[in-house]
């Protein structure tokens, strides 16, 4: 029984000190590393506090609490996938899928566009009084890979998640090459890893001003996405065979001045 | 409930409090305490599917107990009913809806049938009932066996998810005998859980994440970058089905049990043969005894050793799931160990040399990882894809770039590479060590590799490979 009793403090202790440090709003030890807590709300183990870039910080409640919960669904999507530029050649890739697994679609693509436009602006909100989505797919925050305190721009994508109403969406992350100043980080913190495809990782062949991907390579591009988006959704996103023939929706907005 | 959820290991500790104190006064208590538990977590997982597991036991113990009053034919039949009852579920469950598919795609029809929920461990106890059935009929086991013991048996919770496979001769004399249990046997069980959890939750989750994304959309990556997720599978996936291994493993020496290693340092194999000895020992040798040796295993000449060698194989991919992909990695072992086979006699006159030895190493393990792109892959063209970018896209000029993208990830690889070169050992007297250092240090590896899997531990949880099995 004295066996046991060593035994059972061994597994017992480091949980009990585990749990209390989560509990514990002080963090340990002095900054510069911190060591990370436990988040006793979701299971197994998913760490607190444990993202290193100090930009990535979200005040926003996760997603699932406040935007609802994203609703699985085989049937055919009405789908509005809009973005900034980087989101041309992606959608254009989106309507041989849209074709191949008959969903609709509408593609709304806006020069020089930042999440602080798409919130303020009523654009968002008429295209979706105008094609009633049931699926939206975002690819914003081009513009925004630089700035000095990205975590300011958390308050616009609440915003655009709250036009949405709650409906299923995707971001697609901006491929950066040269990095970020965190922007990628808070906005997978503010939607939720689930609902984000990070394309950080992803080699993409530049175009002429070695910025935008070729068209090429956003349609390989587009592909990774359906892949992730097809084991996370229940949405169908079966490979296309063949280009589109159906001519879907396509607005391309200028900058504003 | 996975084994390395906080919420496992708070609901293990107040489990063991209490058997701890049931196992001193009564094995009978003991043993409906476990089964009862073992059936909870079940129903947890799988809800009321879980009445399967007593259902097949009670099926399964009765028929056996029958067949033992036979001889000769009847005996024999007997055993084939059970193996026939025995295996139903298992087909339903996991090759149903495959089997549906080809015939609707034979006859070009829309029929399908609905998804269908696999039971939690299945596999794995069905294969045990068999085992138990088999050596009953062969008369290599010969306790009587009560109905709690069997259902204990198949039901022990840390063997019930994802195994090893354990044969009646193991376990049921351990419970038997019901001695006190040792110092040495606990601790050894506490120093594989530390194992496990190191190599899963620390090691195995962390470079899957990357491994993920090649395998995903191997076109999107560099013909470098496939390989290194190549690399990372064969690590990936060893590191999560060990380290669940060794959980398991430790969980049942913590309450007892001592069973058998389920890995022996596989990647140090200087052949396929030798690796199939080395890796999932519980499975290799179920059907080295209840499939190749029944065939006939290397008692009938070359060529039906080679085909019961095919056979074997393509049955342990099939084992592994209803895909075409498995089918083909099984065959690719089977060929390869058919050819070893065939060899073999000239093989063994080449003598171990310091070029010899490593080249035969390089060789078995160029293979392995060849044929885990195979096994890993959603489909064939996914792996074609990825060969294909490793042959013609290299682009080493992605290497730098890729070290200074990720270097946990690299520093990660290098420490697993180090780790498979140690002999065993090194491993076992690092294992003595532990089991015969003071408390306290035992009490700070445990907390420090519980703080490393919180440090490590990754958003999208990857549940053990071989769960879904």
């Amino acid at each position: 029984m004295k066996l046991y009793a060593k035994v059972i403090a061994i597994l017992a202790l480091p949980l009990i000190f585990v749990v209390a440090y989560a509990l514990c709003p002080i963090q340990l030890p002095p900054p510069g590393w911190t060591l990370s807590k436990i988040d006793l709300k979701n299971s197994p183990i998913p760490p607190q506090g444990r993202v290193r870039d100090s930009a990535a910080t979200c005040t926003i409640a996760p997603p699932s609490e406040q935007a609802g919960e994203v609703s699985p669904d085989t049937t055919p999507q009405r789908i509005l996938f809009f973005g900034d530029s980087m989101a041309e050649g992606l959608v254009r890739r989106m309507a041989d899928y849209a074709q191949e697994n008959g969903h609709e679609l509408a593609r709304i693509v806006w020069y020089n566009s930042t999440t602080l436009l798409w919130a303020t602006s009523d654009t968002l909100q008429h295209f979706i009084q105008k094609y009633n989505p049931t699926f939206f797919m975002i690819c914003v925050g081009g513009n925004e890979q630089f700035l000095k305190n990205p975590q300011e721009r958390s308050v616009y994508i609440q915003q655009i998640m709250e036009i949405m109403e709650g409906k299923p969406f995707v971001w697609i992350g901006i491929p950066t090459w040269k990095g970020d100043t965190g922007f990628n980080n808070m906005v997978q913190q503010c939607v939720g890893t689930e609902r984000y495809f990070d394309s950080r990782r992803l080699t993409l062949k530049r175009g002429s001003d070695h910025v935008h991907p070729t068209f090429g390579t956003a349609s390989l591009w587009m592909d990774s996405i359906a892949v992730w988006m097809q084991e996370r959704y229940s949405i169908q996103m079966q490979k296309p065979s063949k280009k589109a023939t159906h001519k879907f929706p396509l607005h391309l907005l200028q900058p504003v001045k | 409930m996975a084994f390395t959820s906080i919420h496992f290991w708070a609901f293990f500790i107040v489990f063991l409090a209490i058997f701890a104190l049931l196992r001193r006064s009564t094995r009978t208590g003991m043993m409906l305490y476990v089964t009862i538990t073992s059936l909870g977590l079940f129903f947890i997982s799988n809800n009321w599917l879980m009445q399967l597991l007593p259902l097949t036991a009670l099926i399964s113990w009765s028929l056996t107990k029958v067949m033992k009053q036979y001889n000769g034919v009847k005996r024999k039949a007997f055993l084939l009913s059970i193996v026939l009852v025995d295996l139903m579920p298992l087909a339903y469950f996991k090759y149903a809806k495959f089997a549906a598919f080809c015939l609707s795609y034979l006859l070009n029809s829309n029929f399908a049938l609905p998804d269908i929920v696999l039971p939690i461990g299945i596999s794995f106890y069905t294969f045990q009932a068999i085992s138990y059935s088999i050596d009953i009929y062969r008369k290599r086991f010969t306790l009587d066996i009560s109905f709690l013991e069997y259902l204990f048996y198949l039901s022990f919770f840390p063997l019930l998810f994802a195994g090893p496979i354990t044969r009646a001769e193991t376990f049921f004399p351990q419970v038997r005998r019901h001695q006190p249990i040792s110092e040495r046997l606990v601790y050894m069980g506490l120093w594989l859980i530390i194992m496990g959890i190191l190599k899963k939750a620390v090691l195995a989750d962390y470079i899957a994440q990357y491994n993920n994304w090649i395998f995903d959309s191997p076109l999107s990556y560099s013909g470098f970058e496939n390989l290194m997720g190549l690399f990372g599978f064969s690590m990936q996936i060893y590191l999560d089905f060990s380290g669940y291994s060794d959980i398991s493993i430790g969980i049942a020496a913590l309450m007892g049990i001592r069973l058998r290693d389920n890995f022996r340092f596989p990647y140090q194999s200087l052949n396929v043969t030798e690796f199939w000895r080395r890796w999932h020992i519980s499975l290799s040798t179920w059907f080295r005894d209840y499939v190749y040796i029944p065939l006939g295993g290397n008692k009938k000449g070359k060529l039906r050793t080679g085909i019961h060698c095919l056979i074997t194989l393509l049955l342990v991919g099939i084992w592994h799931g209803s895909s075409i992909m498995f089918v083909i990695w099984g065959a690719l072992h089977g060929l390869a160990l058919v050819i070893h086979k065939a060899f073999h006699r000239w093989l063994r006159l080449i003598p171990d040399t310091w070029f010899t030895k490593p080249f035969s190493l390089l060789l078995t393990a160029t293979f392995i990882i060849c044929g885990w792109a195979v096994f890993r892959s959603q489909d064939l063209e996914t792996a074609i894809i990825l060969f294909r970018q490793i042959f013609t896209d290299f682009r080493p000029e992605s290497i730098p770039a890729f070290w200074t993208m990720r270097p946990v990830w690299l520093l990660m690889m290098v420490v697993c590479g180090t780790l498979f070169c140690i002999k065993e050992r090194y491993y076992n007297r690092l294992m003595i060590k532990f089991i015969y250092s003071p408390w306290l240090l035992k009490l700070l590896a445990f907390a420090c590799t519980v703080q490393l899997a919180i440090e490590f531990h990754s958003s999208n949880i990857t549940p053990f490979l071989y769960y879904n099995f």
